[in-house]
């Protein structure tokens, strides 16, 4: 590459002790205006692969104006789009990221899946959610079939402070204007739902607050069906169980990360039912 | 056909047809805004581009002189990569810093279908490539930390193939 002289550079010198040489690094710092520009003909799939080329991508990635170019350019409606995501609804800088991501898994990501997809096959397994908090838990009858809802929350690791909250702290303090403007804001991030279909009712023990220690499938008597055990306790150190689930005749499992279409989100718009005139008038009569 | 002066950051002066020139969104408003005739031996300056690019970009221009303008910006439509002309194809066979070069240009000089070409080709050679690879094509350095980098792809599982 031959730089102009427009352009920046920086240089860093590595001294290297045993060998006493000098190595000297450098790279161009492409304006941000190339980013955004180049940031219009990222597809989807490969917003990540953007990201992490450096700070100066990563920031156009946490802008509203990449996130609503995103969702404009491939928003296409399908049935079962939650009003939520609907263009109508879709004008809020609050938690526009995870509300794109969303849409775009309705959309693009299931529109284009190639006949021969086989992610299916490669789902995680339930080990994968152990250390996992359980904020939630709920369960639900079907026509033949129990569905049994965990969600589980990945612990905050220590010094775990977001590239973004770092720039705000080091920046001025974050007023409510901010928080309301906040693109990246999700309630959900970190979360999965493991759902358990079973084909009949157990009665589980409160695991809410209880951290997952261990997780354990096993057939049951007959080889058709299994049984999912997991084990909960306060702490993520194994072996300290307190509370353990046994779901039986268990036909199928599935773990739902939040921008999966199947998720339970909680953004179907509550109307508040007044009461007509009519009917007040005869219900004080 | 009248003619006009544009001026290089490094003093060189190009003498370009003023249709040619008009291409740039820039230019033409600078033109328009400042009454400068077209008769007029003033010269314009253009001091964010050099020459080396100045000359790349007039011979683009040249080229396309007779191009129909480019469409309104859709957003809504789904920005194609794999369109590119041979000719452009050819005249973006440059090393990476004049790519980045003629990207700026454009986008001071407000030339929308150079921009498009040039952001494309930088699209298209970050496919394929791992975040590393396309640091390496770029001569980008490498600003995260380990940690920030993992925080990073973390941020973006939701667009990782399982």
């Amino acid at each position: 590459m031959c730089p102009s002289s427009s352009t920046n550079q920086r240089r860093r010198k590595k001294t290297n002790s045993s060998e006493d040489a000098t190595q000297e690094e450098e790279g161009i710092d492409y304006p941000l205006d190339v980013w955004f520009i180049i940031s219009e003909y990222i597809r989807p799939e490969a917003v990540g692969k953007f990201a992490q080329i450096c700070r100066s991508s990563y920031h156009v990635v946490t802008t509203g104006k990449f996130w609503f170019h995103l969702y404009k350019t491939y928003y296409r409606y399908v049935p079962g789009l939650p009003e939520r995501l609907q263009p109508q609804c879709m004008v809020r800088l609050h938690g526009l990221r995870a509300c794109v991501i969303r849409t775009l898994h309705y959309t693009y990501f299931s529109l284009n899946k190639k006949d021969d997809d086989v992610s299916y096959l490669r789902q995680d397994q339930p080990h994968s959610l152990v250390k996992r908090q359980c904020c939630l838990m709920w369960h639900k009858e079907g026509k033949l079939r129990w569905y049994f809802y965990f969600k589980l929350k990945e612990l905050p690791k220590a010094n775990n402070k977001s590239l973004k909250l770092r720039t705000k702290i080091n920046g001025k303090k974050t007023d409510f204007l901010e928080m309301l403007e906040d693109v990246a804001v999700n309630s959900e991030e970190g979360c999965k739902i493991l759902r358990v279909t079973c084909l009949k009712y157990s009665m589980l023990p409160p695991v809410i607050g209880l951290i997952l220690q261990s997780v354990s499938m096993t057939l049951m008597p007959g080889f058709k069906d299994h049984r999912l055990q997991l084990g909960f306790g306060t702490s993520d150190v194994p072996n300290t169980l307190t509370n353990q689930v046994i779901l039986n005749d268990v036909v199928s499992y599935q773990i739902l990360d939040w921008w999966h279409p199947t998720y339970p989100h909680q953004d179907s718009i509550t109307t508040i039912q007044l009461p007509e005139s009519d009917s007040w008038d005869q219900s004080l009569l | 056909m009248p003619n006009i002066k544009l001026q290089s950051s490094d003093g060189e002066v190009f003498e370009v047809d003023v249709d040619i020139a008009k291409c740039s969104v820039t230019i033409k408003t600078m033109l328009e805004d400042l009454g400068m005739d077209e008769d007029e031996e003033e010269v314009v300056p253009l001091p964010n581009v050099n020459s080396a690019i100045l000359r790349k970009v007039i011979q683009w221009a040249t080229y396309h002189k007779d191009d129909p303008p480019p469409p309104e910006d859709d957003e809504n439509k789904d920005k194609r990569t794999d369109d590119i002309s041979s000719w452009d194809a050819d005249f973006l066979k440059v090393d990476q810093g004049t790519l980045y070069e003629l990207i700026l240009a454009a986008n001071y000089l407000d030339i929308k279908g150079l921009l498009e070409v040039t952001c494309k080709t930088v699209a298209n050679m970050i496919k394929g490539k791992t975040p590393e690879e396309v640091r390496k094509t770029f001569n980008i350095k490498n600003d995260f930390s380990p940690s920030e980098e993992e925080q990073v792809r973390k941020e973006n599982e939701w667009c990782e193939e399982k």
